[in-house]
């Protein structure tokens, strides 16, 4: 047999699940290929990568996973990673990878019926790891911001730090996964429509819901706006609060947390000092 | 005949020292404290990243201390096409932190676009030694330098097999010249798993060639060893170890820990023992 159907033929005994019909069969084929002794048969011989591919992606999952993964319990979320797998095998040469099709995955689960809400909590889950190794990009600060005149603020476009997430969720969510993080009991969430940040501040990632009014304006930056832009959707969308004080109030908070990009400012600094640069 | 043969890949590797596998519960004692140690070998696949934590971790340890990349997905004897954008982004890595060298295993881990994730054995036939010099070549050109090429330990072994893992490992450096990662560990498991003597191993690796040791404890699961990286090194490969560094020399040794991490300072302890055992096998 070629070296590309030897491998095939493995690749297929050890991932196909064991009492398939298809997986009796590969392994028997996969078995004739292999040496095997009496002390260990060829058969337990595979049997050991079997398990160990499994072993090795439900730790993965649970890791990339944590709060989905506690509120479903271990037997219930062995069972769904068992199954997600077998629908989207691992491609990518690094197993980082291997939960990215989870979130959608469950969406499509009878799984629903019973936690309506994991989708929603395990795309939480995926973000906050997203946005834990999302690029390094130089975020705009209160200082960077008070260099410019206030007459060129207006123009400015701003935009949300690419190592950012916003998740618009039925139910409240950030609720779980924060009760998980704290090590304390969790509660079925609340149906609630809310939308969720997930940001990074130097090297640690936060999440929090955001107001109506600031997600309507941050989901605008996130596209890249002028400042003026974002001010009129915060003023639109903005109820009981002076909209010049809501725009001061969450523009400081966006600026400490390190939520906007610069590089949009830099390369407009850098056109109306010197137009011929580059 | 191996003996005599210069070995370009290994002439341009430093002797490190004795170092330990950087893993993530140290990560901000390293950073913070400092602590002596010759050198840290990091999985390279931990810091493919856009950017966030993983880099600013290796740039702080990069500072201080040299260090070696070791990758577990290359497959260099998959028979999909080499992975080029895996290749070119482990290329702008080392390029950014300059790592003394770079390994990975001789294995596949996946097949027709699909990955296992694990270090699967490879039929060591004619068709697989021509197979995997051809693909050392195109990767090291690729990377612009040598590699290593560490033993995997395995449970099974294939039934077209023509020659042995240690003759087919020391051919493909030969032929490829690349440079050989030994884990003495594996050899020991791979032994017991297929019921032969791990020093005759040792002792059909070109001496010129190999770079690197890696020492790790394995799990004994009575018909077989399995190799976890959970346990203290056991005695017996203690014993093979001071048997390679009397063969190959004072070769630059890694103490690989993956489950059940101790503190660092057992870690560095471990380190240690590997240095007094190098210098006594030494005379
Ligand atoms: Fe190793």
């Amino acid at each position: 047999m070629r070296l590309k159907q030897l491998q095939r033929l493995i690749y297929a005994g050890i991932t196909t699940p064991d009492g398939s019909v298809d997986g009796r069969l590969y392994r028997s084929v996969a078995e004739r290929a292999l040496r095997g002794d009496v002390g260990l048969p060829a058969a337990r011989r595979l049997q050991i990568y079997t398990e160990a591919y499994f072993l090795r992606l439900l730790s993965c999952l649970r890791e990339d996973f944590p709060a989905t993964s506690t509120v479903l319990g271990d037997a219930r979320f062995e069972a769904l990673a068992r199954s997600y797998i077998a629908h989207h095998p691992p491609t990518e040469p690094s197993i980082d990878h291997a939960g990215r099709h989870f979130p959608t995955f469950l969406r499509d689960h009878s799984i629903l019926l019973d936690f309506p809400f994991v989708a929603e909590l395990a795309r939480l889950d995926q973000a906050i790891t997203e946005v834990f190794i999302a690029p390094d990009s130089p975020v705009l600060d209160a200082d960077e911001m008070r260099k410019l005149a206030p007459e060129a603020w207006p123009t400015l476009v701003l935009r949300t730090h690419p190592a950012s997430r916003m998740l618009e969720c039925e139910w409240r969510v950030g609720d779980v996964r924060r009760a998980i993080d704290n090590a304390t009991p969790w509660r079925n969430p609340h149906r609630e429509r809310t939308v969720l940040l997930v940001w990074r501040n130097q090297m640690d990632v936060y999440f929090r819901e955001l107001e109506p009014a600031e997600s309507a304006a941050l989901r605008v930056a996130s596209e890249g706006a002028a400042f003026c832009v974002i001010c009129e959707t915060l003023a639109r969308a903005h109820f009981g609060e002076d909209p010049a004080e809501a725009i001061n109030r969450l523009l400081g908070r966006w600026l400490a947390d390190g939520v906007l990009a610069v590089c949009d400012l830099r390369a407009q600094r850098a056109a109306t000092r010197c137009p011929q640069r580059r | 005949m191996f003996e005599k043969a210069v070995s370009l890949a290994c002439a341009h590797l430093p002797a490190l020292g004795f170092g330990v596998g950087l893993r993530r519960p140290h990560y901000s004692q390293v950073l913070e404290q400092h602590p002596p140690m010759d050198w840290f070998e990091v999985i390279s696949e931990n810091f493919m990243v856009p950017g966030g934590q993983p880099l600013k971790v290796l740039e702080g340890i990069r500072e201080r201390y040299p260090v070696v990349f070791h990758g577990v997905s290359l497959s260099i004897g998959s028979t999909d096409p080499i992975r080029r954008g895996y290749l070119k982004s482990l290329a702008s890595l080392a390029r950014r932190f300059e790592p003394a060298w770079i390994s990975d295993h001789l294995c596949w881990t996946g097949v027709g676009g699909r990955s296992l994730h694990d270090l699967l054995p490879l039929p060591y036939t004619d068709e697989t030694l021509r197979h995997v010099v051809q693909r050392v070549r195109i990767v090291q050109e690729i990377l612009g330098q040598p590699i290593l090429l560490e033993n995997v330990s395995s449970y099974f072994e294939f039934a077209n097999a023509t020659m042995s893992e240690w003759n087919f490992l020391a051919t493909v450096a030969e032929e490829a010249d690349c440079a050989i990662l030994l884990d003495i560990n594996n050899i020991f498991v791979s032994a017991f798993n297929h019921r032969f003597d791990p020093r005759v191993y040792i002792d059909a690796i070109p001496i010129g060639r190999v770079g690197q040791f890696h020492l790790a404890g394995h799990s004994d699961h009575g018909g077989y060893l399995l190799d976890t990286h959970d346990h203290p090194i056991r005695e017996e490969v203690w014993r093979l170890y001071e048997q390679a560094v009397r063969r190959f020399g004072p070769v630059s040794t890694l103490i690989e820990w993956d489950d059940n991490i101790p503190e660092f300072s057992r870690l560095a302890a471990v380190a240690d023992e590997a240095r007094q055992r190098a210098r006594t096998a030494l005379g």
